[in-house]
């Protein structure tokens, strides 16, 4: 059986796992609307974590952080993700934790509905589920794209780039068409379990055929020397080591809706604590483990340019691992990408049909049982629209999608403080988030595209911090110049922070 | 402020410096013989540093219980 063909075999019996753990899961449940939106939010430790690590881990980590590394060299992975070891889960708990509590308080669905009705405001939902819409799919979009050219190589085009695209997103439909966040919860649980597994098992297995750990750094140092120390290197410049991984790809997570939804689900403030606890560990396992594979490959492979160096992982599998080993880094691969697809898929479609098929006040003409299945069919069949789009956005390719993915990470930094703030300042208004949102948002594409100069982004050449700033300084300036909220809806959402003094 | 908030604020700010690092980019030795020390110093950073300033995030600066919570977890 060739390389191509076992990859084959084993991307298909991974699928096939995917379908079935996706039937159990529901099969077990009450299957009911709770369950299907929310999982009734009783998810524990390994479920939750699962489905917010891995939903975070896009296939960025296996082939954007490589690729990377294979230019930079061993500081790669610490410039790009470090400091989100504890960014990340103090981030999650300021933009979610209070959200958290309200919802099973008062069954918030979307973190839009929550903040709408804290600062009664439609206007704001919509710039919320728009902003989110804007970030979100063409982030999503990069993932699909990515699955098919992940399939495309390593089947060696058997599975061709249309068809590697339609397969991970038609799996992704069937599981989470059966049983929404029930279903994609514990299938996260085996995306999980399978890239960090692999992504271990290469770790080792790669350098020791190469002629050992030691063998393999000298060749690449042997290439580029300067692959052993950040000196040197402009891409490292002071301000954006700190602010890289905090700013970009770490505070950033928290308000990423898809998390926010799975944060949602958690079923105890233990469940939350002990996976922000195993967060830092899992996260350096990742990316370290892909990233010094990628430096390993420059030793290996030296003169790739550019994006080139994206496919080093699958090249390092196919020269230095045994085949298994090979097809099972590609089920890996194929896991990161689709456990954020599927929590961007399930996440888009629970908001659209929230926002535009099924409103609350739809109940108020039937009774419970009938609302709950109108509400479900509803989910499903935006579960299929966003699916088909998913779909013919990847085939289309329009440039539009890849850059705007380029500035989602910061789109979502521009957005944290007013999240942030709706949940812990009483004084936030509705003028002060619409205003912060909107300037913010909208500075982002002349920073990105325009070639700011270097005094507009502080000299960290990153668009995020400004427009970060700037949704701070409006968001604390017009709330203070605008007339406060009623103190019936601020004490109404206060009251359930207090322990012991909840009214239902 | 509590004293508690006062203390992860500063140990936050500890491994934010601990991160800056100025003192080894320019070191090219290796541990083991293969492990460039500035990342084999981020790596202990990352894993230990990380884990137990998380740690004390949430034994410092999040409530102990939620009264609306259940304790019937799935797994």
């Amino acid at each position: 059986m060739s390389t191509e063909t076992l990859n084959m075999v084993i991307i298909f019996g991974y699928i096939v796992i995917l379908l079935a753990t996706g039937f159990w899961a529901w099969q077990k449940s009450n299957k009911s609307k709770s369950q299907f939106l929310m999982a009734n939010r009783q998810f524990g430790t390994l479920v939750v974590f699962a489905g917010i690590f891995a939903g975070n881990m896009s296939a960025f980590a296996m082939i954007g952080g490589p690729g990377f590394s294979y230019h930079n060299g061993f500081s790669s992975p610490v410039y790009l993700a470090s400091l989100g070891a504890v960014a990340i889960p103090i981030s999650l708990y300021f933009a979610n934790f209070r959200l958290w509590q309200l919802g099973k308080h008062f069954n918030y669905v979307t973190p839009e509905e929550a903040i709408s009705d804290r600062l009664d405001s439609k206007a704001v939902k919509w710039v919320l589920f728009a902003l989110f819409m804007i970030f979100l799919i063409p982030y999503g979009e990069v993932g699909v794209i990515g699955g098919g050219r992940i399939l495309d190589i390593l089947t060696g085009g058997m599975i061709p780039y249309w068809a590697g695209c339609i397969i991970p997103v038609i799996a992704v439909l069937i599981y989470l068409a059966i049983g929404g966040m029930k279903s994609a919860g514990w299938v996260n649980v085996v995306h999980c379990f399978v890239f960090l597994t692999v992504l271990l098992i290469a770790f080792f297995v790669i350098p020791a055929n190469i002629g050992g750990f030691r063998e393999a750094t000298e060749a690449a140092l042997a290439v580029n020397p300067d692959l052993a120390s950040t000196a040197g290197n402009a891409a490292f410049s002071p301000a954006k080591w700190l602010l890289f991984s905090l700013v970009v790809t770490g505070v950033s997570v928290g308000v990423f809706p898809h998390l926010m939804m799975r944060f949602a689900t958690s079923a105890s403030i233990k469940t939350i604590k002990t996976m922000f606890i195993a967060y830092p560990a899992a996260l350096a396992i990742t990316w370290i483990a892909g990233s010094y594979i990628g430096v390993w490959g420059a030793g290996q492979f030296p003169g790739l340019i550019g994006a080139e160096s994206d496919n080093i992982l699958p090249m390092m599998a196919a020269q230095f691992a045994p085949a298994i080993v090979g097809g099972l880094l590609s089920a890996g691969m194929l896991a990161a990408m689709m456990s954020t697809l599927d929590a961007q898929l399930l996440t888009v479609s629970i908001m659209a049909s929230r926002n535009f098929s099924f409103r609350e006040k739809n109940r108020e003409a039937i009774d419970d049982q009938a609302a709950d299945r109108k509400e479900m069919l509803w989910s499903r069949a935006w579960i299929g629209i966003m699916c088909v789009v998913a779909v013919a956005l990847a085939i289309s390719k329009p440039v539009a999608i890849v850059k705007l993915a380029e500035l989602s990470l910061s789109g979502f930094a521009c957005m944290l403080p007013s999240i942030i703030a709706v949940q812990w300042w009483k004084r936030t208004t509705k003028q002060g988030v619409l205003a912060s949102l909107l300037v913010s948002s909208a500075m982002l594409p002349f920073l990105f595209f325009l070639d700011a100069p270097s005094w507009m982004t502080f000299g960290t050449g990153l668009p995020a911090v400004p427009a970060m700033t700037v949704s701070v300084i409006l968001l604390l300036a017009v709330s203070l110049m605008t007339p406060p909220h009623s103190r019936e809806k601020i004490d109404k959402w206060w009251s359930v922070f207090k322990p012991g003094k909840v009214t239902s | 402020m509590k004293v508690k908030h006062i203390a992860i604020v500063l140990v936050l700010a500890a491994f934010l410096f601990l991160h800056m690092d100025f003192w080894l980019w320019d070191n090219t030795t290796l541990v083991f013989g293969w492990w460039p020390l500035q990342s084999f110093y981020h790596v202990l950073l990352w894993v230990f540093g990380g884990t137990l300033v998380v740690y004390l995030f949430t034994k410092w600066g999040m409530p102990d219980k939620d009264p609306d919570s259940s304790e019937e977890d799935e797994k």
